[in-house]
């Protein structure tokens, strides 16, 4: 009874039983036609109440005021109303398509800064996770828990001027070297590692909020197991690899997915309100190109367009990223 | 996880919101019962309300009109109530403005009671902070029902067809001598009517800032001094010394606590944003001496004289350095004297620095600030009751030296504030309970108050020196449909190519390519659309 | 069997975490030690600055241009001015309202739906489950959903903090994909017993989900008592603001209050302090809440679960 594997997993709890009933079908089917709607729901209509309440705030609240993104194609001004307003086709549009070197650039970044926040800012709570879950006092992991989910309750604004505060080029990091006799060094108004900067403010505000999700995950893990494997003598990592990185690989999985339909949005308020100090060359991402071409002058059309395109998109690659997930035999964000 | 486009882009479009009602919002007292009538040009001559003065309160030292603010060193003792007569109507008015801070509710705020009272209807504001304003405005013209009073900030786009769809007309209650029926209205000086009129029709009430709304360049006298500089810089040369004497990077003292592109374009004489010449306006980007002035600037920056992260600090926090002695200079509005004299401590001095010619046999301009803070639409559902709404807005607009303006500010004396040696002080646990945005829904003339004589007729004279010369801008009150939709965004384009040049990114000659950008894809249709709206004003 | 057992007991109770894993080795302890304490050195210090700036006086204030790093006067004066008036003492209570009831409405409409989309049997789930994906992707731009909050008549109620926010599609997900990690055959064994849907739910899922139930009602808890946008758009009535509604005029109102417009009060508490002091202030209560929730997540919950 030693590993990991008898642990029913989030994939084999799931997806053999439904291909058990997929792969069954054929041969099943002409014994019992499938049963007719009125019939599943009569039997089912317990669930059915049970969507009700959430699914009907969705649609009056979500669904019902994206028809309203129908100002895409206006060139809408709010005191004249969708009904007022001017219709414009596809012209809205035209500022993700019409080429303009400097959008280019803002793509870039912003694939840039996707893929470095990837790298490094998904996996950081995760790794916290692992840290505190393996700590031998409960008091110590209930005190630091404590205190690193703190700065997610502070707003950009205020982390931006608190960081240059510190870190700016007259911050009192500087300044102390400075009297010291050292040569300040520009970590704020630097182009080259304005990333780095802006990816470790994501981590400094938000790692410890991100890993408390992972420690429910973990808490979910049946302890069992460990003691288990404890008796056959098996190390940590064993342990690690075996026991609790399966038991978080759907939750990861999921994540990872959600975020993949985010790719094309990063940090718009951290980074427009920094982006005097390196210049729009090495901080323009979609968001802020958009705004400081078009919404700046309240132009509503434009962000509602770019919206419903970034829609289209995040739907593709979620959509492809959960088939892929389904190849590799993981459930995904869900399955049919 | 997720938060919607649309408001993320909101947070925004806010941070440019908040720098303009930083700019006149200061003080509340304001100015000028001011003489001699503004000369008054051709714009918008035949619709243009009647200027006449109030002659009940003097200055301590009278300023003049479109020159300098009135100053006054003391309440005037026994204020007169100006107004008998209750304006309201016992119906309820609306509102949507600027809150400072939140008032406590109607219940428990004595001074609410009270403005509902003198009024005589009650007052329902709903608020939004300087950052939020353009999202909330946005929703709420949205819902199609505007309030009585709505306060528009100078960045609203489309503001032509704002007021055209939502907005009464008040030509007929306020142009030329009809003005006369709202003697307070009518002491509110013609410079600040221009941009209340669209299409040749007074659509709004100025929240007016005379000359407070006036960029320039602050200097700590005491620090100055103490490195033996006892006079204003008179070239770019003697500025650039004058910097280098002040810079101790290992002390942490940067001379600047701005970075002074505006300052070097002025000691150059480029124009302000528009300058008119036979009918024609020219944006002051195509100006020549652009480049020469960026380089110029350029320079200050390499040098290491401005503080490292003056780019990035918003302007309230520059006042900071200049409190705290690590900068000399500083690029303020006029208003800020307030600030950068009251909230220090120590007796430390920051005066205005007259703009130099850029050589030795130049001569520099200044740029004259909007008059305006804001301006205040009336929502169209009160046709039938036009007058009541101007009698309230003639009351909001009662100057300093009134009981009304003492009360409007101040408060009931001893339950918000005691008169000391002439001075109302605040009564501190009344929290904000005045806080209730009425200065911008309709405002007097902008004067200073102070019982720091010395400070204010220092501050006053810079002013009368400085505005001796200062250009306004052209297009002030002219409207450009281009201008309202495209022009933010032309302006943040130039404005984020200025700074990398200046701050060494880019080289100087890009500029040329930036500005024919501008041109091409607006610029050139704005400066057609102003031509226009000048010629149809006639 | 038991042999070996009773051999390897007194080992093991030294050996192993409290929640059954291995003891780690003793370098590895001081290099996690080292790692965090540095994690929480660098958050610490910030607020370091916060707290004290919250408390300095102006003269320090202004010496140090902005923020300080340790009050030299200890003064009170910046909360006592906040809480003048009473007015952030009533935001208080309206978001500590609107807090609890939205966390509480939210976390049942959300474990409701999240429950009938875990289960293979309900009607509709895969066209339910593609609005709650699609929630997350598209999402409806400002004025639209103003005008929906309007024509509902929720303008100036305080549903309108609630109700709108009230399902995130995120939550749901992931609610759901935690219920369908639940081992089968406690719903099989419960289904031959002749149990209703609402009685698993009730006496199996909830109980062993409590882990994941405490960190969506975080979630929604620390969302509703974040959020001021909503208050901002669909409260008329500054009366009815919450509190981050009364911080963020504070903390962006753009226009400070000068020291005129304040009535030249003798005493005026500098304005980073009042700054600062309004922050705490917003975050200390929602930061309370923090400990009573972690005590659900230190322990496993599914010891014994599968095996019953």
């Amino acid at each position: 009874m030693t590993t990991t594997n008898e642990r029913p997993s989030l994939k084999e709890l799931k997806v053999p039983a439904e291909t058990r009933t997929s792969s069954r079908k054929p041969a099943a089917m002409p014994a019992r036609p499938p049963k007719r709607l009125r019939t599943r729901l009569r039997e089912n209509w317990m669930l059915t109440l049970f969507a009700i309440p959430a699914m009907v705030i969705l649609l009056l609240f979500h669904y019902f005021p994206l028809l309203g993104n129908v100002i895409a194609f206006q060139d809408y001004l709010p005191f004249l109303g969708i009904d007022g307003s001017e219709w414009v086709g596809f012209d809205n549009f035209a500022i993700l398509f019409n080429g303009d070197p400097a959008f280019l650039n803002a793509v870039k970044n912003t694939l840039v800064i996707t893929f470095v926040q990837t790298v490094f800012v998904f996996p950081a709570p995760i790794v916290l996770a692992l840290l505190l879950n393996s700590l031998v006092s409960n008091r110590l992991k209930g005190a630091v828990q404590s205190i690193m989910y703190l700065p997610h309750f502070l707003s950009w604004v205020i982390v931006v001027s608190v960081f240059q505060q510190l870190l700016g080029g007259s911050g009192f990091f500087n300044n102390w070297i400075r009297q010291h006799g050292g040569d300040a060094l520009s970590i704020i108004g630097n182009p080259d590692g304005f990333i780095a900067l802006i990816t470790s403010q994501v981590m400094w505000k938000d790692t410890g909020w991100a890993t408390i999700l992972f420690l429910a995950v973990l808490s979910q893990i049946d302890t069992d197991l460990y003691e288990a494997s404890s008796v056959d003598g098996a190390s940590r990592w064993r342990q690690l690899w075996h026991i609790t990185l399966p038991g978080m690989r759907g939750i990861i999985i999921l994540l990872l997915i959600l975020k993949l339909g985010d790719s094309l949005t990063v940090g718009f308020e951290q980074i427009i309100l920094q982006q005097a100090a390196v210049g729009v060359g090495a901080s323009e991402v979609i968001d802020t190109y958009v705004y400081n071409n078009g919404i700046v002058g309240g132009n509503w059309g434009v962000a509602a367009a770019v919206g419903l395109v970034k829609g289209v998109i995040s739907v593709v690659l979620v959509l492809g990223a959960n088939k892929l997930a389904h190849l590799f035999g993981e459930s995904g964000v869900y399955q049919k | 996880m997720k938060t919607s486009f649309s408001r993320r882009s909101f947070l925004g479009s806010t941070i440019s919101a908040a720098v303009l009602a930083g700019v006149g919002a200061t003080t509340l007292s304001s100015c000028s019962s001011g003489g001699k009538s503004a000369a008054v040009s051709a714009q918008g001559a035949g619709i243009l309300p009647s200027y006449t003065a109030f002659k009940g309160v003097v200055a301590d030292s009278p300023g003049a009109a479109g020159r300098a603010t009135d100053v006054f060193f003391r309440y005037p003792a026994n204020p007169v109530k100006v107004i008998s007569a209750i304006p309201g109507d016992g119906n309820p008015f609306t509102a949507l403005t600027l809150a400072d801070a939140t008032p406590p509710a109607l219940e428990s705020n004595r001074y609410w009671q009270q403005v509902n009272e003198r009024l005589g209807s009650p007052y329902r504001p709903s608020f939004a902070p300087g950052a939020d304003y353009a999202a909330k405005f946005a929703t709420v013209s949205a819902g199609g029902e505007m309030p009585d009073f709505f306060t528009v900030l100078p960045d609203t786009p489309s503001q032509p067809e704002l007021f055209k769809a939502t907005a009464l007309d008040l030509s007929e209650h306020l142009a030329g001598d009809a003005i006369n029926d709202y003697p307070f209205l009518a002491n509110i000086p013609t410079e600040s009517w221009r941009g209340t009129v669209f299409n040749g029709r007074i659509y709004a009430l100025p929240i007016s800032r005379g000359t407070q709304n006036t960029w320039v360049m602050y200097g700590r006298k005491d620090l100055l001094a103490a490195k033996g500089i006892t006079k204003d810089p008179a070239s770019y040369e003697e500025f650039y010394a004058q910097l280098k004497e002040l810079t101790e990077p290992s002390q942490n003292k940067w001379a600047l606590a701005s970075i002074p592109l505006d300052y070097v374009r002025q000691m150059h004489g480029i124009g302000n944003k528009w300058t008119e010449k036979d009918g024609v306006l020219t944006s002051a980007v195509s100006d020549e001496a652009q480049q020469d002035a960026l380089e110029a600037t350029r320079k200050i920056v390499e040098a290491g004289f401005i503080n490292p992260d003056a780019a990035t600090t918003p302007n309230d926090r520059q006042k900071n350095w200049i409190q705290a002695g690590s900068s000399a200079f500083g690029w303020f509005t006029l208003s800020a004297w307030s600030t950068l004299k009251t909230e220090g401590s120590g007796a430390y001095d920051a005066q205005g620095v007259t703009v130099p010619g850029f050589s030795s046999g130049q001569t520099g301009t200044a740029w004259l600030g909007d008059p305006n803070h804001s301006i205040v639409g009336i929502a169209k559902a009160n046709k039938d009751r036009v007058k009541t709404i101007l009698s309230m807005a003639n009351w909001m607009a009662t100057p300093f030296g009134t009981e009304e303006y003492l009360f409007r500010n101040y408060g009931v004396e001893g339950v918000h504030y005691n008169m000391v040696d002439g001075s109302p002080k605040a009564i501190a646990a009344t929290g904000p309970e005045r806080a209730l945005g009425l200065g911008y829904l309709s405002a007097p003339p902008r004067t200073n108050f102070s019982p720091l004589k010395d400070v204010l007729l220092a501050n006053q004279k810079f002013e009368f020196a400085v505005t001796e010369t200062a250009v306004s801008n052209a297009a002030t009150g002219l409207f450009s449909n281009a201008q309202s939709r495209r022009g933010a965004a032309l302006d943040t384009a130039l404005k984020n190519l200025e700074l990398d040049i200046v701050l060494g990114r880019k080289p100087v000659a890009d500029w040329a390519a930036g500005v024919k950008t501008y041109k091409s894809s607006g610029g050139d249709q704005i400066a057609t659309e102003y031509k226009d709206a000048l010629a149809a004003n006639k | 069997m038991s042999t070996k057992l009773n051999v390897v007991a007194p080992v093991r109770k030294k050996s192993k975490l409290h929640n059954g894993q291995s003891m780690p080795h003793p370098l590895m302890r001081v290099f996690k030690g080292l790692v965090l304490t540095i994690a929480c050195a660098a958050i610490v210090l910030p607020f370091v600055g916060i707290i004290s700036t919250s408390f300095a006086g102006q003269d320090q204030i202004t010496r140090a241009g902005g923020l300080v790093l340790w009050p030299e006067e200890f003064s009170l004066q910046a909360y006592e001015s906040v809480f003048a008036g009473g007015v952030v003492s009533k935001a208080l209570g309206v978001s500590i309202f609107v807090t609890t009831i939205g966390t509480a409405l939210s976390l049942i409409t959300t474990a409701l739906l999240a429950y009938a989309l875990s289960r293979p049997n309900m009607v509709g789930r895969g066209p339910m489950m593609m609005l709650v994906l699609f929630s997350l992707l598209f999402t409806p731009g400002m004025i639209p959903t103003y005008l929906a909050v309007k024509q509902f008549g929720l303008i100036d109620s305080l549903w309108a903090l609630i109700i709108p926010t009230m399902v995130s599609g995120f939550n749901v997900i992931v609610l759901r994909s935690f219920f369908m990690g639940l081992p089968r055959e406690l719903f099989d064994s419960a289904k031959l017993d002749g149990a209703s849907e609402w009685q698993i739910l009730r006496r199996i899922v909830l109980p062993l989900s409590k882990a994941i139930l405490a960190v969506v009602g975080l979630f929604y808890g620390v969302g509703y008592w974040n959020s001021f946008f909503t208050a901002l758009l669909y409260l008329n009535d500054s009366g009815l603001w919450p509190l981050q509604m009364v911080v963020r005029a504070y903390v962006v109102g753009g226009s400070q209050l000068s020291p005129a417009e304040l009535g030249n009060p003798d005493v005026l508490p500098p304005q980073p302090a009042i700054q600062m002091a309004i922050l705490m202030i917003s975050i200390i209560p929602i930061v309370c809440v923090y400990p009573f929730l972690q005590k659900h997540f230190a322990k496993g919950v599914l010891t014994g679960a599968v095996k019953g």
